[in-house]
Formats: C-alpha cells, sequence, structure tokens
C-alpha cells in the first residue's frame, strides 16, 4: 500500500480509530492491531511474502530465547551465525542472485569458458533490506546482550512489522522501537498533531517535489544521448531533489504515522543537502541505515581505530557495502566507492568530524565560506547521483563525460521546458522552507507556532492545495525497490 | 482523543464537501462512456455492425456511411480486452452479424491497464459498470485528472454550456485535432 494512495487514506483512519477506541483498552490488543495492520498493509501489495517476514520473525524470536539462556559461546556464536544466514540467505536470494550469476556468467566467458546458467524470474519483496536490517539489529544487539530478549512474541511481531516504516524504514533500532511495544501507548493531543504536521510535509516532499523531479530526471536521463553537457547538469540536479523529496518524504510520513499511534522513530534525513562536506552529509543522509552500518560493520571490522590502512580499508567496505545494499548493480557499488572517495581526504587529514552543528545557527544565512562549502559539497553529491540513477556503469559515464564536455557551455533545453521551470520554482521554495526549519526534525514542525491559529490553518491549506494543484504524476517510492 | 478528532474533522471537512461536490458534477456531465453504454443497453438487439477497438477505429470509420443498424462503440485506447468485456457485457445480440476491431502490431499485448492512457479505466467502471480495476481511485473522476482540468470540464459544461460529447449519434468521434498522437492512443 503507498502512503500516497486513496488505499492508505482510508486504511489509516480505520486502523487509527480501532486502536485508540476498540484496542485502547490493553496493551496487547493494541498490539495485536498492529501486527494485523501491518500484515495487511503490506499484504496489499503481494500477501505471498507475508510468510518471508512471519518466517524471519520466528527464527529470530527463537534465537533470542535461545540466546538468553545460552553461555556458552561457542553456541551463542551458531545461533548468531544461523540468524545471519536465514536473514542474509533470504536478501541474498531475492536481491542479488541473478546478479552473481550474471558475473559468474560473464567472468566466464571471458576467461574462455561460456557458461549458460539458467536464471531465475524473481520477484524482489518490497522492504526485504529493511526489515531484514531490522530484525538482525534485535538479534545482534541480544548476543551481545545489549539487549533482553523479549518473551513477548506479539511484540517482536509488531516491532518487525510496523506498517509505517515496514518497506522503507527508517531501519529502527531493537533497543528504541522493542521497548515502546511493552509500554501502552496513551493518547497526546500535541504528538499527533505534530505527527500529521509531519506527514502533511512529508507529502509535500513526495508527490510535489519528487514526483515532478522524477518525471523531468526520466525524461533527461532516458534520452540523455539527445541532450546537451549542460540540460543533464539540469536532468542530474532533478533526480539529487527527486531521491531526496522521494525519501524522507518517506520517511516523514512513516515518522508522523508513527506519532499518530505514540510511537516516536528516529530521524531519518537531517537537512542533508545543507551539508559542509560530504562526512557531514552522511552524517545527515540515511542515519538509520548509516548508522546501522556504523554500529554493525564499522566498528566490528575496528573502526577508526589502527592504522592508516585499517580506516581507509573499513572506510571503503562500508560505503561499497552500503551501496550493494542499495540494489544488485554495479552502478550503486560505483556510488558507494565513489563516495568513499569524497570521504577520504577528510578522514586522512582528521577532519571528518568538523561540522557536526547546524549551519549558520542563529543566523539567517550562511557565510560566504560555509556557502561555499555547501555548494561543494552539493555539487560532489550531484556527480554521484548519476551512478545511482543510470542505468549502466557505461551510461554514467557517457553521461558525466556530455556534462564535461563543450556542451555545458550552452542553453538548456529539453521536452517539458516549461515544467521544468515550474518545477524549479518549487524546488527553491521547498529549499527555503527547508533552510528556515533546519534546526528542527522536519522544516514545519514549529513554522508558524507563533501565529495565531487562522494563519496556521491557512499555512496548511496552502500546503494542501499545492500538493493538489502542483503534484506530479504518482510514481512508485524509489526505495521501495532496495 | 475528542478535541483531535473533532478539529481534524473540522480542518479537513471542507475538502471532504469539495471532493464530493466536484465529483458529484463531474459524473453528471454527459460523456461518451455513458452516451455508448446507455445506447449499448437499449439498442444492442438491433445492432448488426459493431465497431470496437482505439483511436484508429472511433476516429476512423463513421458509421453514418455504413448501412444497416451500425454503431461505434470504440474509445480512444481501448484495447482489445476491453472490446471483449464490451460484448461480453451486453448479451442480447440478437441481429450482429459483424463485428470489427482494429488489428495492428500493438494490439495482442498492448492493454489500456498499462499504458499512459491508464486513466481511462475509470470511465468503465464508472459507466459501464465494469469492475477493470480494484484501485479505489479508478472509481472516481476526480483523482484521475488534474484539477484543473476538472475545473475546466466543470466550467464549460455547467458555466459555457458547451456539449461535452465528442462523439455523433452513433458513435464516431467528432472532435480530432491533428496533434491527437494516433499511434499513442
Amino acid at each position: 500500500m503507498l502512503f500516497n494512495s486513496i488505499d492508505f487514506a482510508i486504511f489509516l483512519p480505520i486502523v487509527f480509530l480501532l486502536y485508540w477506541f476498540v484496542a485502547n483498552k490493553k496493551l496487547k490488543f493494541q498490539n495485536f492491531l498492529i501486527v494485523v495492520a501491518s500484515y495487511v498493509f503490506y499484504g496489499w501489495w503481494d500477501w505471498r511474502f507475508l510468510s518471508l517476514i512471519l518466517f524471519s520473525t520466528l527464527v529470530d524470536y527463537a534465537i533470542g530465547r535461545k540466546l538468553l539462556n545460552e553461555e556458552n559461546q561457542t553456541k551463542r556464536k551458531i545461533l548468531l551465525w544461523t540468524s545471519l544466514v536465514v536473514n542474509l540467505g533470504f536478501l541474498g536470494f531475492f536481491k542479488y542472485y541473478n546478479f552473481f550469476l550474471d558475473n559468474f556468467v560473464e567472468a566466464f566467458s571471458f576467461f574462455g569458458y561460456p557458461i549458460n546458467p539458467q536464471g531465475l524470474n524473481i520477484i524482489l519483496p518490497v522492504g526485504i533490506s529493511f526489515y531484514t536490517f531490522q530484525t538482525l539489529s534485535y538479534t545482534i544487539d541480544v548476543y551481545r546482550k545489549k539487549l533482553e530478549p523479549t518473551k513477548n512474541f506479539i511484540a517482536f511481531m509488531a516491532f518487525v512489522s510496523f506498517f509505517p516504516q515496514l518497506v522503507a524504514g527508517p531501519i529502527e533500532r531493537a533497543t528504541n522501537l522493542l521497548p515502546q511495544f511493552y509500554k501502552k501507548r496513551n493518547f497526546e493531543y500535541d504528538r499527533a498533531v505534530d505527527g500529521l504536521r509531519q506527514i502533511l510535509w512529508g507529502l509535500f516532499k513526495k508527490i510535489v517535489i519528487a514526483d515532478n523531479a522524477a518525471q523531468l530526471a526520466n525524461e533527461i536521463f532516458n534520452n540523455s544521448a539527445d541532450y546537451s553537457g549542460s540540460t543533464l547538469v539540469l536532468g542530474a540536479l532533478f533526480f539529487t531533489f527527486q531521491i531526496y523529496g522521494d525519501f524522507s518524504g518517506y520517511s516523514d510520513i512513516a515518522i508522523g504515522t508513527s506519532r499518530l499511534f505514540g510511537f516516536n522513530l528516529m530521524q531519518n534525513f537531517n537537512f542533508p543537502y545543507f551539508s559542509r562536506d560530504i562526512a557531514e552529509f552522511w552524517r545527515r543522509w540515511h542515519i538509520s541505515l548509516s548508522t546501522w552500518f556504523r554500529d554493525y560493520l564499522y566498528i566490528p571490522l575496528g573502526g577508526s581505530r589502527g592504522s592508516t590502512w585499517m580506516k581507509v580499508r573499513n572506510t571503503f567496505i562500508i560505503f561499497v557495502v552500503s551501496g550493494f545494499w542499495h540494489g544488485a548493480n554495479w552502478t550503486f557499488i560505483a556510488w558507494g566507492a565513489l563516495n568513499a572517495l569524497y570521504f577520504m581526504p577528510l578522514l586522512l587529514l582528521g577532519k571528518n568530524r568538523v561540522n557536526t552543528d547546524t549551519v549558520a545557527e542563529g543566523k539567517y544565512l550562511p557565510s560566504l565560506k560555509e556557502f561555499f562549502q555547501i555548494g561543494i559539497t552539493f555539487g560532489l553529491t550531484i556527480l554521484a547521483w548519476v551512478f545511482f540513477r543510470a542505468e549502466n556503469i557505461s551510461h554514467a559515464f557517457t553521461y558525466l563525460s556530455t556534462i564535461f564536455s563543450k556542451s555545458l557551455i550552452s542553453i538548456p533545453h529539453f521536452q517539458g521546458m516549461g515544467h521544468g521551470l515550474e518545477t524549479i520554482i518549487l524546488i527553491m521554495i521547498f529549499m527555503i522552507v527547508e533552510w528556515i526549519g533546519r534546526n528542527e526534525q522536519f522544516a514545519i514542525e514549529k513554522l508558524g507556532f507563533q501565529w495565531k491559529r487562522r494563519y496556521r490553518y491557512v499555512l496548511y491549506y496552502s500546503i494542501i492545495m499545492i500538493i493538489y494543484l502542483y503534484g506530479g504524476e504518482q510514481q512508485q517510492f524509489i526505495y521501495f525497490q532496495f | 482523543m475528542n478535541k483531535f478528532i473533532s478539529k481534524l474533522f473540522l480542518f479537513i471537512l471542507p475538502f471532504i464537501l469539495a471532493f464530493f461536490s466536484m465529483e458529484l458534477l463531474l459524473r453528471k456531465i454527459p460523456n461518451d462512456y455513458r452516451y455508448k453504454s446507455e445506447y449499448l443497453s437499449s439498442n444492442s438487439d438491433n445492432i448488426s455492425k459493431l465497431f470496437l477497438g482505439s483511436s484508429h477505429s472511433y476516429f476512423g470509420i463513421n458509421p453514418d456511411f455504413i448501412s444497416g443498424n451500425a454503431f461505434n462503440a470504440s474509445h480512444i485506447s481501448q484495447s482489445i480486452d476491453i472490446d471483449y468485456e464490451i460484448i461480453k457485457k451486453y448479451d442480447n445480440w440478437d441481429d450482429l452479424k459483424f463485428i470489427i476491431i482494429p488489428i495492428d502490431y500493438f494490439t495482442l499485448f498492448s492493454r489500456l491497464s498499462n499504458g499512459v492512457e491508464y486513466w481511462r479505466i475509470k470511465n468503465y467502471n464508472l459507466y459501464y459498470n465494469m469492475n477493470l480495476s480494484n484501485k479505489l481511485s479508478d472509481n472516481f473522476e476526480l483523482p484521475n485528472s488534474s484539477l484543473k482540468s476538472n475545473l475546466q470540464r466543470i466550467s464549460s459544461y455547467y458555466i459555457k454550456g458547451n456539449s461535452s460529447l465528442t462523439c455523433s449519434k452513433f458513435g464516431f468521434g467528432t472532435n480530432y485535432t491533428d496533434t491527437l498522437d494516433l499511434v499513442k492512443t
């Protein structure tokens, strides 16, 4: 079920009313309702894959219970590895099987041994990368004795399948989300209103920014051979805002929806396009995934301790694995590696934690230095997104070589110029609002708080009207495919 | 909780009212789909030559020039699966001698439901009373076109008094413009 669909607009109020009016007497009922709603939400797309979620839930619940009473370190390791193999096995099979097969075929052919194995026609279960990582965080934390394994199976089911963040995150840690299922939720007016405001802003980002930018990015990327370098820059710029609007919009809707049900999820995006260097960008972009990799991969590998070589190796591993997590294509690996390269100078000079505060805090505008830092980081990010969006590596290089050709100095022109100009204006308005609200969890969190209620309502009605009037053609959320 | 629900309800009430009034107004505007559906309901037993298909037959075959009781039940982008649904829908084809459908390279694999003109599916659900899609939005006029275009339709029919039908008495398309891409429709 898509957040920006009529189906969800009907589903959400029904679940909300049942949750607060029917199931509010007992915690068990509330959790049970969340499980049922989450399975309906997921099954709306394809009910067959519910079995995968259920199986992962059963395996990790059982392993968690076993780990509770097991003190023998070898046996504990075996249990942990069982969970890793099962969960990553599913992920590997559904997401990467054909990728590895194709690459083996190519490698064998390259060395003069052509083989012809059968590929499988596999459907990628929506959100498998997200819920796999979420459930793994539980087993790993239980293994590390950071978390008491749960006895409450319904609460654990609800944790694994919690519908607001099931298919595209934020990837919640068991330590944060699971305990929230142990406590009865009571309705809080302010939190619910805050949730609605975040949902509204998320819908604006998705429907107005991402969906409009998507149409233009698709036109330019799909016909890149026909366009000049300057137009391709615009195409990359549109994709830059498409992916941000799409994914951070989804996260906003997920977090806002959770608030309606009395849950607090982690912030997933913290105004990444105002970052002053690439390290800051990665502390602000897809925070739940970056911190997941930091805690469960980077630190176990040695993190930033040890020799310079070790730091470089670990940084490359985490970026390349992060890229590969996004999809079974070399373009994602290249995108990850490129970001690692961007990161290297900061790491080697020990400057990767310089910009940890909010840019231009307490000021209306950034300083000239900050302005250039933001510009350079943003430019590097745009170039990296070309790899992320391109069909294949060769397409990415052709695209970039056209950008850095003479045709860069030309007036951009593409099919749908009028729509392009309208979208650029919308993006500019969007970025101004984001800049104003950059200290908050989401841009309009505090916007208009001091205003009279009627003016605040005008603001909300205006956003709704803009969504309706300027909403682009409905597009699938990009991160559903990851 | 009650405060939240009552305030939220008051907040969205104007949208609910606007949605349903516009939906009602849009559905009351006569259109080709309703016209052809009603025509077939009352005349299918008299039709001897039935033309189905997409814009190719809609703008290409005028039943006025064909002898006998002929009717053109084609619509823009109507694919062969929907032609079949129309035939199934009206089972009293007592006089039917010929069914003419356009066949081209795309006929056997292109469908309205997976093409760019997908938004037209709602017309079959709403006016032919078919069930071509389970998507809720395919059962409403409003979500399938932009607000601007919906407002234009309402003002054109209710304020300017323009006719909203774009076909002749026997179903032939009368609003062909050379900007229409017949390959895609």
